[in-house]
């Protein structure tokens, strides 16, 4: 093993309301391949990027070869010989990859782009390392695999000794995949380390030397990677001390209310993201889909929910027909969403809290008739809402943006559990909240399905997977790998299959 | 709070007016006049008797349905350049109703003839939302285009069919009397077309403050996504208010035909379209905002020229005025933004 080149030291870094890194400490050796793994939000990106000078730790230091750094922005670490490849590209579609890979070197005072200038120095280096790249190919002709070779050929130009990779395979295809390790295995051949961030424990058990795992900002352990296993990896990544007390399995589940019959769905750019899902519901049941984050399951959410096209397969709620039903055909008939991004998709920010309640029940003749607006009974509407999910602050005039995130989340949940939703399906609902905002949200959703809702939470997270549903279903790259139930069934045989393990090989009941 | 919240926004437009009046005196000094005396003579002659008052008024109307066009779109978040155009097809319009419908009693004629107008801007809008939601079209680039495509269709045809006299200057017939707005005050040119101009300020704060279609349009304004996801249809609420926005459009020009120009002739528009984007960003999208500001426009455009025949000022100076103004708008509606958002910040907190 190599002498030890990269040391961070105590890294803290907190973000308002959230301890992104709590004394972190790792060390990288010349050569080798450390792997991070780690649940979403254990903080392995926040880490990364102040290693690659996007942040500043609020305490800690970092030493390279001995010698402590400030890396006070991309550029400096990149000076210091640490390059990042983002999981989203950093290139410039219309540019050339020969343009895209020497932008920002030019020459200070010469006023022409010296393209050819450097043009042998970079096929240099794509030879070196078998990185098939096409010079003068437009990024936006690239596929994805290609454009991460040039950004990686990006990097290395810029002689970059150590690497981080953020989640690089997500986007590729096995064989693309395989190729890319091929290229790290003639990385470490030069002396080169790697800092790999994967959440796909199979990969990290064949080509990293070392792993190091992070729970909530901290590190857990790290382990060689011969001296271990995938079990022992899942059962440390998820915690031995999963919280699932609140739940009390009742047994009320009624009739299916939700099939899904071999659901397909392809995106803009005619990829399959979900493939063949057949699913069941009942009433008064709470069903998590689990899974790595982006295999699939906020496109099948949207699916449900007719935002997306189903472009294969059927939906049917109490046994009707409902694939690709307008939004509004749905709502009315009693579906709910809490959708992945409150910014983005769940609220309307500039709106007031009001405004933000009234979305879904604008139609509603209790708040409008003949096309106006009956603002006193919306008025008392949003003021009940407010009390009786305790939204701050209490004022409906308020505007959403300047609430805090478990508050905006609040305001959605509002609005959409006031509903009484039949089908209701809800994508990470408490994604980056604080913990009593969770409890209250979770306490209602538990209410939803005492009342009889056939409830789906999509989550990326195992505490909130066990803590409240009656069954799993595990989705890994757009397909079905199998449904559990909840009690029957631990965290590490969840993990294993969200890294792509059929439920019959995982074991589990 | 929300008091003064509501306070900064409105103080915003009111010290841009401010910090252009300065800077022009500054540059009225430089030509070697008296800012005081200039500025006098303005306000003399924009509102200092019952005449030239009512001359602003006549030239308030126009600004006030260009700025209510623009204001529409705006609310939907998007950019109604066209405002121009949709006034020059309304103009068009109305004129053929009002010059070749014959034998029609005033009740009639005149409504046909401003709902010619309305409904010529509108369906001139309805292609550039249409481009921007069948083909995802930038409407700013598309309106652009259809004004210079608007106002050579209408030269076209006042060179052509709707000449009066082919060896005279290309104006069109006069427009008949039964079409023409009527004159509300004896001895000055107000006509009704102020009392439809109100009209239209009063629907759009009811469309915007109580009606469920405003709320939608606002919704899609200002978050697409969320209101895709709330079941609204954002394409249907694009469509319609900038098909809205062109029935503003064309009743400016139908009601400048009817009520002040009575026949239509080539470059009539004092590019009413772009001033009317002035109105609009200065009036803060609010129908209060845009009738006084309209009416400040109007004021200023009326005192030029008084300027112009009194002193060595060049109307220019004005027209750099309300540039400077809009200017401060918008910088000022970024630092109101700013100021807005840390007093609410201390609410939170």
């Amino acid at each position: 093993m190599g002498k030890v080149i990269l040391e961070m030291r105590n890294i803290c870094k907190t973000f308002p309301g959230v301890r992104a890194n709590h004394n972190v400490c790792i060390d990288l050796r010349e050569g080798e391949v450390l792997a991070l793994l780690g649940e979403n939000g254990a903080g392995k990106s926040v880490l990364m990027s102040i290693l690659d000078g996007f942040y500043q730790p609020d305490s800690g230091e970092i030493y390279i070869d001995g010698r402590q750094v400030r890396l006070t922005s991309p550029q400096a670490a990149i000076a210091r010989g640490i390059g990042m490849i983002h999981q989203h590209f950093m290139l410039i579609p219309v540019f050339t990859a020969l343009e895209n890979i020497i932008l920002g070197l030019e020459l200070k005072g010469d006023p022409f782009l010296r393209r050819e200038a450097y043009r042998s120095r970079v096929q240099e280096i794509i030879d070196r390392y078998g990185l098939a790249v096409d010079l003068d190919k437009r990024v936006a002709d690239m596929s994805v695999g290609e454009q991460q070779r040039v950004e990686i050929v990006k990097t290395l130009f810029r002689s970059a000794s150590i690497l981080i990779l953020d989640e690089p395979t997500a986007v590729l295809t096995p064989g693309e995949s395989r190729d890319l390790f091929r290229v790290i295995k003639q990385f470490q051949a030069d002396g080169k380390s790697v800092i790999f961030i994967s959440h796909k424990m199979d990969e990290l058990m064949e080509f990293s030397d070392r792993i190091t795992i992070l729970r909530q900002g901290e590190v857990i352990t790290t382990f060689d990677t011969a001296q271990t296993s995938i079990k022992e990896l899942a059962s440390t990544m998820v915690g031995g001390d999963v919280q699932w007390a609140q739940n009390v399995h009742e047994k009320t589940a009624g009739d299916i209310r939700l099939r899904l019959e071999d659901v397909c769905i392809r995106d803009q750019r005619e990829v399959e993201i979900v493939k063949h899902v057949s699913l069941e519901v009942r009433a008064g049941e709470i069903l998590a889909v689990a899974g790595i984050d982006g295999n699939g399951q906020n496109e099948l959410a949207e699916g449900i929910l007719g935002l997306r096209h189903i472009t294969g397969g059927r939906i049917y709620a109490d046994g009707e027909d409902i694939t690709n039903a307008s939004v509004k055909s749905l709502l009315e008939r009693g579906f709910g969403f809490v959708p992945p991004d409150r910014k983005s998709q769940g609220l309307v920010l500039d709106f007031s809290i009001r405004d933000n309640l009234l979305l879904e029940e604008m139609d509603r003749p209790a708040y409008s008739s003949r096309g106006f607006l009956r603002h006193r009974e919306i008025l008392r509407f949003a003021k009940e809402l407010i009390g009786k999910f305790d939204i701050r602050p209490a004022n409906p005039d308020a505007l959403v943006k300047n609430c805090s995130g478990g508050n905006q989340q609040k305001v959605i949940v509002a609005r959409v559990f006031s509903r009484r939703p039949r089908v209701l399906v809800a994508v990470n609902p408490v994604r980056g909240i604080d913990i009593n905002a969770t409890e209250f949200i979770h306490r209602r959703l538990l209410e939803q399905r005492k009342d009889g809702a056939c409830i789906i939470v999509v989550s990326t997270d195992l505490d909130e997977v066990f803590s409240i549903s009656d069954r799993i279903a595990v989705i890994c790259q757009g397909e079905l790998m199998g449904v559990c139930d909840a009690a029957a069934v631990t965290p590490e045989d969840i993990g294993l299959m969200m890294t792509g393990v059929r439920k019959e090989d995982a074991s589990c009941g | 709070m929300r008091l003064r919240q509501k306070l900064i926004a409105a103080a915003m437009p009111a010290l841009a007016i401010l910090a252009a009046l300065l800077i022009v005196a500054v540059m009225i000094a430089g030509v070697g006049e008296s800012p005081a005396e200039a500025y006098r003579i303005l306000a003399q002659g924009a509102v200092g008797d019952w005449r030239s008052l009512t001359d602003t008024l006549v030239k308030t109307v126009p600004l006030i349905f260009t700025g209510l066009s623009f204001a529409f779109a705006a609310k939907c978040n998007i950019w109604n350049i066209g405002a121009e155009g949709q006034l020059y097809m309304g103009a068009v319009a109305s004129t053929a109703v009002g010059v070749y419908c014959t034998g029609l009693p005033a009740l009639l004629h005149l409504p046909l003839a401003l709902l010619a107008g309305a409904l010529a801007g509108g369906l001139w809008a309805s292609i550039p939302a249409w481009l921007k939601v069948r083909f995802k079209i930038n409407e700013v680039v598309s309106t652009i285009m259809l004004n210079y495509t608007a106002i050579l269709v209408v030269s076209a045809l006042v060179y052509g069919p709707m000449i009066e006299d082919p060896f005279k200057s290309p104006q069109t017939c006069k427009i008949l009397p039964t079409a023409r707005l009527p004159v509300l005050f004896e001895g000055t040119k107000l006509h009704a077309g102020i009392l439809l101009a109100l009209l239209a300020c009063v629907l759009y704060h009811l469309i915007f403050r109580h009606m469920l279609f405003g709320y939608r349009v606002s919704a899609v304004g200002k978050n697409r996504e969320a209101a895709r996801f709330s079941g609204i249809s954002v394409e249907r609420s694009i469509c319609m208010s900038m098909i809205i926005a062109g029935v503003f459009g064309g009743l400016a020009g139908a009601i400048e035909m009817l009520g002040t120009n009575g026949l239509l002739i080539i470059g009539f528009s004092p590019e009413y379209g772009s001033d009317g984007i002035a109105v609009a960003l200065l009036g803060q999208l609010e129908a209060v905002g845009i009738f006084l500001s309209a009416f400040l426009l109007g004021a200023l455009r009326l005192g030029a020229t008084a300027l112009q025949r009194k002193t060595d000022i060049p109307q220019q100076m004005i027209t750099i005025m309300q540039g400077i103004i809009v200017l401060f708008v918008i910088a000022g509606s970024a630092i109101g933004r700013i100021l807005q958002n840390r007093a609410a910040k201390k609410e939170v907190k």
